[in-house]
């Protein structure tokens, strides 16, 4: 088991009431899992995969991550957690505007302390797999939205995660972009990467092996 | 890592040129003023450093009534030599009066000119003061009579490249001709100190030497500057309080005969400069309050510029607020995050750092001249030390909130794009803004007070005429003895209306006093009185106004023992305006009391400075073959352009031997206002820098907010909204926050202004007025900057505004 959810609440008070945007959540995700949560407009379905990426808090429950107690944990050793084993993929890609497709690949690695020969050999990779190493000294706005999705998908690689975490990945780009990220996810899957992603496409839940339901903050 | 960091500083830098702009320009001048400033302060702080054992010299000052007199009598160094085994050497410096110029010509009177600062020094100078010789021997060089001691620059003047040891220098002072021999030359190599001699004599010597030798007493003629070097480990304390008896046992008997109390006290030398203010320094020193007033101005201009960094920062934080939510998700800790964002800070303070240096180079000769220094950029490798340091100080300051700021945003709200300004960060933008200003109005309101103060001092009716006055000084026996000649003459120019001659000339701090007491009093009932010795027409030449009786009369033989007084001196004698005249004075000489009788008595006038009030003052005569030390001549209103040429050749004529030399009252008056002067220059300059500073920022937040509001705007704009109702609405909201500078700056810089003008005891009064006038002038110079960009956003077109949505 890659990582289990017991009994998660999260609120929020608002005129004096608590208001839940998620209330007693209860999953588990193995490794190798493809899992889609859907789920109406502020059904929760950010907020629970921010949980799970251990970029928000919740108020009640327990999280375990690779027999890790999350909810007991510090800021900063949560965060070299989700950073050793969890990438992020977002829907409005987040690409750091005045660094290239190269350095923006880069970045993570930065953090992670990689020394420069191992970054140039696992950028150089990432540039290939995604056939844009033609594209590695453009800058972010010169990128077309599929592109700049592709280097997003290719940037929350390159750490060899074991989860990666996409709120509605496909949600910025035309179907035919859309489609080639979600095959690249699928191949992704094949290989053994754990994937959760929010959407709200019955035909990319389709490329998942299981969906989560979501309304006003629980699982149906 | 860093070269990621240095990218996207560099990136973000270029991409928003006009914020950087502001911030690297305004960081510039903040940074280049203060190095300037240090600079000053360097050289101000490095008088008199390099003697040796400099911590154990000091110079024994007197203290009377509560006025303290820098130099001592004759006989203290002799007395403190012989008394204290604690004392290692004693020296003293003799500033003669009326020799403060000399008149010096080489063996063969082929050069000759006229040299300021010739002291008189006792043998011992050279053992206590540090000098670099270049030739002759520091331990022999004064050891004989008639020697001389001078600067490379006189030994230049005189003889050229020649070694000058044993050559002879003929030196002319009031009192005649006397040969030195010179036995030293020393470098004038920029070690400065409050001695700011150009040639030393020996007090040994033919001219002054034989009257140096008599003085034995020690109540009067305290014209001799003692220094003394303690030996080694001597706790100056101690030694300090054995004073008191020491001067009794030595000088009571003298004290008595005057009915005097003094008091001896130490001051370090190595502090002279800087701190000693007192009577009869050998030169204006340096004020240390200057430097810190000019040093914490300095250090607010640098906040100022680290403000609008840190405003700017903040308020566009919503540009980088994605990229620090991106960065956060990718692994970075908020320590990477607060380094990151420190390091564009420090680089943006570097690269200002380098503006600044061209700054520095371009301003510094202006700044020479108005400080008076010949300041160099790099001679100070301390001061590379400081420049280094201050540049990362000013990019941590200003780059600390901003870190902090940015560091702290959330995750989940930054990437969602919610992020609006917080409250708590909209209030501190606004409070340092105000601050901003607040320093810039009170910087304002104290120049407005200073300016107004000179401006008072130079147009204040002085109760003399000060204007079209021209002063020759005297300097040797001849020119005194062709009064006459040169008199006569003068008087036969049309443009001349006057001509007198006299031991002094207002402006000056007199050293001619006595101390007297009316009829039917003691000595007990003294009062000091300064006085003035004078030929004929003295009082018509320099326009005083006689109230009462007659001025001295022009038969020689007779009023020798008349005196005119002024109405402060009747009036603390305890007689009458009315009926002064023919009443008597008495003053003590030799324990004899002896009598003087008013002549006539003058309106008050300013002899001194505005700092001073108005003291007892007398005229009278000469006696005893004392001289006047200078020939005053009163040009008739509107002949002033010719006139110096005419004096210069009926100068010429009458004394062909002297060089012609002469001033002009009203300057040398001026010349008592020099600190405020430059002090207001220094603010002057200053206040302009700030408010550059401030309005830059301004500037920079205006194009912001206006930017922000562009939408907001357009939907006002499309509503029916008038260009002027936008441009109100827009610049209200910065107005408000110069107003509210405005409010605080006013308190403070009034209780600045009032402590400032307690310094003068005769001074304008701060009306309400002016601080109405600087605030609207203020809110003025702020409108206009903030209009530019907001009546920019005013009259665009909504449409373009609202399409981009």
């Amino acid at each position: 088991m890659l990582l289990q959810l017991k009994n998660i609440s999260k609120w929020v008070h608002s005129g004096g009431q608590k208001v839940f945007l998620l209330k007693d959540i209860n999953f588990w995700v193995n490794e190798g899992d493809f899992i889609s949560i859907m789920g109406p407009s502020g059904s929760g379905k950010s907020t629970l995969l921010n949980i799970i990426g251990m970029l928000d808090d919740f108020n009640e429950g327990e999280y375990t991550f690779l027999e890790e107690k999350v909810h007991s944990l510090k800021e900063k050793h949560r965060a070299n957690l989700y950073k050793q084993y969890i990438g992020f993929v977002f829907q409005a890609y987040h690409l750091i505007d005045e660094l290239t497709v190269k350095e923006n690949l880069e970045m993570p690695l930065l953090y992670k302390k990689h020394n420069a020969s191992e970054r140039k050999s696992l950028v150089a990779d990432m540039l290939d797999r995604f056939n844009i190493v033609g594209k590695k000294d453009l800058f972010p706005s010169q990128l077309s939205g599929g592109q700049q999705q592709l280097v997003g998908v290719a940037r929350a690689l390159i750490a060899s995660p074991k989860l990666i975490l996409a709120d509605e990945p496909t949600g910025n780009l035309n179907s035919k972009q859309g489609e080639e990220i979600m095959e690249i996810f699928t191949q992704l899957n094949k290989d053994g990467v754990t994937i959760i992603q929010v959407t709200h496409s019955e035909k990319n839940m389709a490329y998942g092996s299981r969906v989560i339901n979501l309304l006003d903050g629980k699982i149906e | 890592m860093i070269k990621n960091y240095i990218k996207i500083a560099w990136r973000n830098l270029i991409k928003n040129k006009f914020f950087s702009l502001i911030n690297i320009f305004g960081l510039a001048v903040g940074l280049a003023t203060c190095f300037l400033l240090m600079l000053y302060v360097f050289n101000e702080t490095s008088y008199d450093k390099h003697h040796k054992d400099v911590n154990q010299i000091y110079r024994v000052a007197l203290e009377a009534a509560g006025e303290k007199w820098a130099a001592g009598p004759a006989p203290l160094a002799q007395g403190l030599a012989s008394d204290f085994a604690e004392v290692e050497q004693v020296t003293r410096i003799l500033n003669f009066p009326t020799t403060d110029k000399m008149l010096l010509k080489d063996e063969n009177a082929n050069v000759s000119f006229y040299e300021t600062n010739g002291y008189y020094v006792d043998s011992t100078f050279f053992k206590v003061f540090t000098y670099d010789f270049s030739y002759g021997d520091l331990e022999t060089a004064l050891n004989q009579p008639n020697t001389v001691v001078i600067s490379e620059a006189i030994a230049h003047k005189l003889y050229g490249d020649a070694n000058p040891i044993n050559k002879i220098i003929n030196i002319e002072i009031p009192y005649g001709k006397y040969n030195y021999t010179v036995k030293g030359v020393f470098k004038n190599n920029g070690d400065k100190s409050h001695i700011n001699a150009n040639f030393f004599l020996s007090m040994q010597n033919g001219d002054i030497g034989e009257w140096v030798g008599q003085q034995t007493n020690w109540a009067y003629n305290n014209i001799f500057h003692t220094y003394i070097k303690l030996k080694k480990g001597v706790n100056t304390g101690n030694f300090e309080e054995k004073l008191p008896a020491f001067l009794k046992r030595n000088a009571a008997v003298d004290f008595k005969e005057m009915n005097l109390s003094k008091q001896l006290f130490l001051q370090p030398v190595k502090d002279i400069y800087l701190k000693s203010d007192i009577g009869n320094e050998l030169s204006t020193n340096g004020n240390m309050t200057y430097l810190y007033i000019f040093g914490s101005i300095a250090a607010f201009l640098l906040l100022i510029a680290c403000i609008n960094f840190m405003n700017l920062s903040t308020a566009r934080s919503e540009k980088r607020a994605k990229e620090v939510g991106v960065r956060k998700v990718m692994g970075a800790h908020k320590q990477s995050l607060i380094f990151q964002y420190l390091g564009e800070s420090l680089m943006m303070s570097v690269l200002a750092l380098a503006l600044s240096m061209v700054i520095v180079v371009l301003f510094l000769p202006i700044f020479n001249e108005f400080s008076q220094k010949e300041l160099m950029p790099f001679e100070n490798s301390q001061l590379m030390f400081w420049v280094i340091g201050l540049t990362l100080f000013t990019g941590l300051l200003s780059g600390l909130y901003p870190a902090f700021y940015l560091s702290s945003f959330k995750i989940t709200t930054v990437l969602k794009g919610k992020l609006a300004n917080s409250f708590s960060a909209t209030f501190i933008r606004k409070g340092l803004v105000v601050f901003q200003f607040a320093i810039s109005v009170c910087l304002i309101l104290v120049a407005v007070v200073i300016v107004k103060q000179l401006d008072f001092i130079k147009n204040q009716d002085l109760g003399f005429k000060k204007d079209q006055q021209i002063i020759l000084p005297l300097r040797s026996a001849s020119v005194v003895g062709n009064y006459n000649a040169f008199k006569d003459e003068m008087l036969k120019d049309p443009k001349v209306a006057s001509v007198s001659a006299a031991s002094t000339y207002p402006g000056f701090d007199l050293v001619q006093d006595m101390f007297i007491y009316a009829e039917g009093k003691s000595l007990d009932d003294k009062i000091e009185i300064h006085y003035a010795q004078a030929y004929e027409d003295y009082i018509k030449t320099l326009g005083y106004e006689l109230i009462r009786g007659r001025f001295l009369s022009t038969n020689p033989e007779a009023d020798l023992d008349g005196v005119v007084l002024n109405e402060t001196a009747i009036k603390q004698l305890g007689y009458d305006v009315d009926n002064a005249i023919g009443k008597k004075v008495y003053h003590e000489f030799d324990k004899q009391p002896q009598s003087l009788h008013i002549v006539g008595v003058i309106k008050d006038f300013h002899s001194r400075s505005f700092h001073n009030s108005i003291l007892p003052y007398a005229i009278r005569k000469f006696s005893n073959g004392t001289q006047p030390s200078y020939f005053i001549v009163n040009i008739k209103e509107g002949q002033f352009d010719n006139a110096l040429a005419s004096v210069k050749s009926v100068w010429e004529k009458v004394n062909p031997d002297t060089p012609f030399q002469y001033s002009f009252l009203d300057q040398d008056f001026q010349r008592n206002y020099e600190k405020e002067q430059r002090m207001s220059d220094v603010i002057i300059c200053f206040t302009l820098i700030a408010i550059f500073i401030a309005c830059l920022g301004l500037l920079g937040l205006a194009s912001f907010t206006t930017e922000q509001r562009k939408k907001e705007v357009g939907i006002r704009r499309v509503l029916g909204a008038s260009v002027i109702g936008i441009t109100t609405l827009l610049s209200k909201d910065f107005l408000k926050l110069v107003v509210a500078a405005i409010a605080f700056a006013s308190p403070i810089s009034y209780y600045l202004g009032k402590r400032w003008l307690e310094g003068f005891a005769y001074h304008i009064d701060m009306s309400w007025w002016l601080f109405v006038i600087t605030g609207g002038v203020a809110l003025g110079i702020a409108f206009a900057t903030v209009s530019f960009q907001v009546i920019k956003a005013a009259v665009s077109n909504p449409v373009k505004s609202l399409r981009t949505e």
